[in-house]
């Protein structure tokens, strides 16, 4: 039973968890004058679903926007129309893998603002890790047209993930299969890419890197330079060493080019 | 694979429940399935396959068949004429319809398949099914609402599957049932009443019910044909992650990236532990923390607080809770510690969710308005929505049974409700348009000679002495649906019930924020659980309505000297002050309680209910 999209495997490697803030804002409680927006469904004025962040909105729900605009009149107001909404849900189907699906939510999704807007983009939790970033930056004109990565943590090939990628979109996400290979073999980093570019045919980029810094990394905007750092200094490999890649990462912890997405 | 079972025995985890994926089991997965099953025998683990097609499976399609579900034809609609949309990874997907000829045919080749799969695995390695339960869900369809209707409420929306494969499934059934010659009454064109188009939401209600009644028996006696002696579980399995009821919230949050569904979570394993079904068998409630959505992402005490009050309301009804062996080890070891005693202690002290009152209804899944919203309100955990009046026999601490307006009586239906009443319960009946005529004549038969009382109330009801038992019967108005407007009238009709069948909440909270899971261990002991869902500490007080005497659970359930709780909280007392700390759960034995010599009554009438007469059928 093989699962190409081992959507298990892809939570622990690219979507860390969140700690969010607790205050109450239940119908009733005093308006607030700054805040984090307001994220509002609603069918003509009426409100389906309200969320913000930390802040338990579910007693608007039945209320009205206006209700909510009163209450709240400083606060930025994202809205979506429910109807658009189960179209995007429906269409959003039409994608191979749940990756896939809620990049296309992220990207169709349109709201309306009520205040001035400051949020440009959503669905960012699941676009913050810098390799999933990097995959859909301008540095995809460097990469093949199908290739493969292998991330590898603490030299323990079990745990471990393997991206298949083409023309920049994630094909497939597993746990690379080993259990053909010699049990010496797999604790050769050059052996488990080779198999897997042998096994796959198409070049494979194996990463290995403590589960240390790949949570540090993971959790922060730009770690490039540190991952520049890492490899300068042996804590990070890549297998194969390619010069190229290399060079990319260094020019892109140092002049951060190429930062913004396609 | 035996290593994987090796560390999950060696941190403690005895008990495995794996889906089957029916998509890879047609595929034939039957090597695979016998070297799991090996490994584990060879441990000694208790496993749980579940069979039936659930959603929150960890396999493309949540493991249905992809040549069924890329046929359009196939999928099913909700209320609102829209597809199901099941926004769980691995992958967003619509849900097919249970009514669609080619989902169902190959289902059950399916499950033939496993009956046949199993049958030779007992004959040839019997050693291996030794530890192995199969399981068989209700299956897809509580997932059949629109997430419009269900947003504000869970259940809020006309449930069931729209798609045209139901629509004529529906159009066939109808002929099939009002050509009963209890429906010809008192001539034959008296069936067409029933088939009209206004009466299409009341007929569909138990249309749908029947159906999934149907899909349950046959699976049931599909995997009954040559593996007559595998033990086989009910159950109806709850994957809050994937209710129609979140879809929009979940949206939401993804678009925000903000993480607040803990409300929601809680308020859905309220209303999944209020609506308990009959298959074969009483199903059993489980539920199942998938892991795979925003689940995962909670913070640690909320998910720890959804546990623990899915452990409280699914165990106490003889349940289970499903959770993800890499969550659960994520939960520090003092929590699992916890939360293994606290499952150990209501299995083994057998504590449970007591039921005082039913709400019969014709289908579980769909909206029944402001009579049992106000009914759940007043008596909480303690009131139970169903379809069966097999399973209200099975309940003998039940005093109440409220019968929705929509529900079409029979003449069955009354010879059941008067067996039940006569115990000296009380039953609540509307004169409806929805009586047959043998219905009609056997209710005045009863009623003949019996004393009866006309009360107003803001609203008319006859009370009428049945044996030991009162029967209440009221006239609708013109229109039978409840309109909101008029809640004020059913509160006050509904107090006066209550009090006449002498119900009451268990305990009452002066802070709206908390809220009881009562656990009877005897009929004088309860084990009070107070919970606070909010992110803020809550203080109260917790309010009886007679003298009780309160310890420390912990404590009294290992027959330990009770620790102290108030200043003196072993005098007995009515009202007590309690600081519950955010997403908290207070633990409390309350004894000394009341007994009521008439619950011994009921209980004895209930037995002999089930010995001798019953009357056996779903209503």
């Amino acid at each position: 039973m093989e699962l190409n999209y081992d959507w298990k495997c892809f939570q622990f490697f690219f979507i860390s968890k969140r700690k969010p803030q607790n205050t109450d804002l239940a119908l009733g409680s005093r308006a607030d004058g700054e805040g984090s927006p307001i994220y509002v469904l609603m069918q003509g004025n009426q409100i389906i679903v309200a969320l913000s962040h930390g802040e338990s909105l579910v007693s608007w729900s039945g209320a009205t926007f206006d209700e909510l605009e009163a209450r709240f009149p400083n606060r930025e107001m994202i809205l979506f129309d429910r109807e658009k909404v189960d179209q995007w849900l429906s269409q959003s189907s039409e994608g191979e893998h749940y990756y896939d699906q809620i990049l296309y939510l992220c990207t169709e999704a349109r709201p309306q603002f009520t205040a001035r807007s400051k949020t440009k983009s959503f669905g960012l939790a699941f676009q913050k890790n810098f390799l999933l970033k990097l995959l859909k930056s301008r540095w995809s004109v460097f990469f093949p047209v199908s290739y493969g990565i292998l991330v590898c943590l603490d030299g323990d090939y079990s745990r471990s993930i393997f991206l298949r990628i083409h023309r920049s979109r994630i094909q497939s996400f597993v746990k690379p299969d080993f259990s053909t290979m010699i049990p010496e073999r797999r604790k050769v980093f050059t052996d488990l890419v080779r198999h897997l570019a042998e096994s796959e045919l198409i070049p494979v980029q194996g990463v290995f890197v403590s589960s240390e810094n790949w949570n540090e990394w993971s959790a922060i905007e730009n770690p490039w330079e540190k991952i520049s750092l890492a490899l300068r200094r042996d804590r990070t490999q890549l297998s194969p060493f390619r010069w190229g890649v290399v060079f990319l990462i260094f020019i892109r912890a140092k002049f951060k080019l190429f930062n913004r997405p396609s | 694979m035996g290593a994987q079972l090796d560390e999950l025995l060696k941190r403690g985890m005895t008990q495995l429940a794996a889906f089957i994926p029916w998509q890879a089991a047609e595929s034939d997965i039957a090597h695979t399935l016998t070297r799991f099953l090996q490994a584990a025998a060879e441990r000694k683990l208790n496993v749980y396959l579940i069979l039936s097609p659930e959603v929150g499976i960890h396999y493309p399609l949540s493991g249905l068949p992809k040549d069924v579900m890329r046929k359009k034809e196939n999928s099913a609609q909700h209320g609102h004429q829209g597809p199901v949309n099941m926004m769980l990874p691995p992958q967003h997907f619509q849900l097919p319809s249970l009514f669609s000829p080619d989902v169902t045919k190959r289902y059950y080749s399916y499950l033939s398949k496993m009956d046949g799969y199993f049958h030779d695995l007992s004959q040839s390695q019997p050693q291996l099914m030794a530890h192995v339960s199969i399981v068989l869900s209700g299956s897809l369809w509580k997932y059949y609402r629109s997430p419009l209707g269900s947003s504000p409420h869970t259940f809020g929306d006309r449930a069931g599957d729209y798609s045209n494969h139901a629509s004529v499934a529906f159009r066939q059934r109808l002929e099939q049932y009002f050509a009963q010659k209890e429906f010809q009454e008192p001539t034959a064109a008296s069936a067409n009443r029933w088939k009209s188009r206004s009466l299409e939401d009341l007929n569909r209600k138990w249309f749908y019910q029947h159906s999934e009644d149907v899909f349950k028996t046959r699976s049931y006696q599909t995997l009954r044909r040559k593996s007559s002696k595998l033990k086989l579980l009910e159950v109806e399995l709850f994957t809050p992650e994937a209710d129609p009821g979140l879809t929009y919230a979940s949206f939401l949050q993804l678009m925000s990236g903000h993480q607040h569904l803990l409300p929601q979570y809680s308020s859905l394993l309220d209303e999944y532990s209020k609506r308990i079904s009959m298959g074969a068998l009483p199903t059993l409630p489980w539920v199942h923390w998938s892991g795979l959505k925003d689940f995962r992402n909670l913070p640690e005490a909320e998910k720890q607080f959804l546990f623990m009050k899915s452990i409280l309301l699914m165990g106490g009804q003889t349940g289970a809770v499903l959770l993800d062996a890499t969550e659960w080890l994520s939960f520090s070891s003092s929590f699992r510690s916890k939360a293994e005693a606290l499952a150990r202690s209501i299995s083994e002290k057998n504590l449970k969710l007591k039921t005082q009152a039913f709400y019969l209804a014709p289908h579980l899944w769909s909206n029944y308005g402001p009579v049992w919203m106000e009914l759940t309100r007043k008596l909480g955990s303690g009131v139970k929505l169903t379809h069966s009046m097999d399973l209200i026999h099975r309940a003998p601490s039940a005093r109440l049974i409220i019968v929705d307006p929509s529900l079409m009586i029979q003449r069955e239906t009354i010879l059941k409700l008067m067996a039940w009443v006569r115990g000296g319960r009380v039953v609540v009946l509307p004169r409806s348009q929805f009586y047959t005529e043998q219905a009609k004549k056997e209710l005045d038969h009863h009623l003949q000679g019996t004393q009866k009382m006309e009360m107003n109330l803001q609203f008319s009801y006859h009370l009428h002495r049945v044996g030991e038992g009162k029967l209440i019967t009221y006239e609708l108005p013109d229109s039978w649906s409840l309109k909101p407007e008029s809640i004020s009238s059913w509160q006050s009709f509904l107090e006066s019930i209550i009090s006449l069948a002498e119900l009451e909440k268990f305990c009452q909270f002066t802070s709206p924020q908390l809220e009881a899971i009562p656990l009877e261990i005897e009929p004088d002991r309860v084990a009070l659980f107070v919970l606070n869902s909010h992110p803020q500490p809550v203080s109260g007080d917790l309010v009886f309505s007679r003298q009780v005497k309160v310890s420390d659970l912990a404590g009294a359930l290992l027959n330990q000297r009770p620790r102290k709780v108030e200043s003196s909280p072993v005098d007995p007392a009515e009202v007590f002050t309690l600081d519950v700390p955010p997403h908290g759960i207070v633990p409390l034995m309350v004894e000394e309680l009341e007994v009521k010599i008439a619950e011994a009554r009921l209980a004895a009438h209930s037995s002999s209910l089930r010995e001798g007469d019953q009357v056996q059928g779903t209503v």
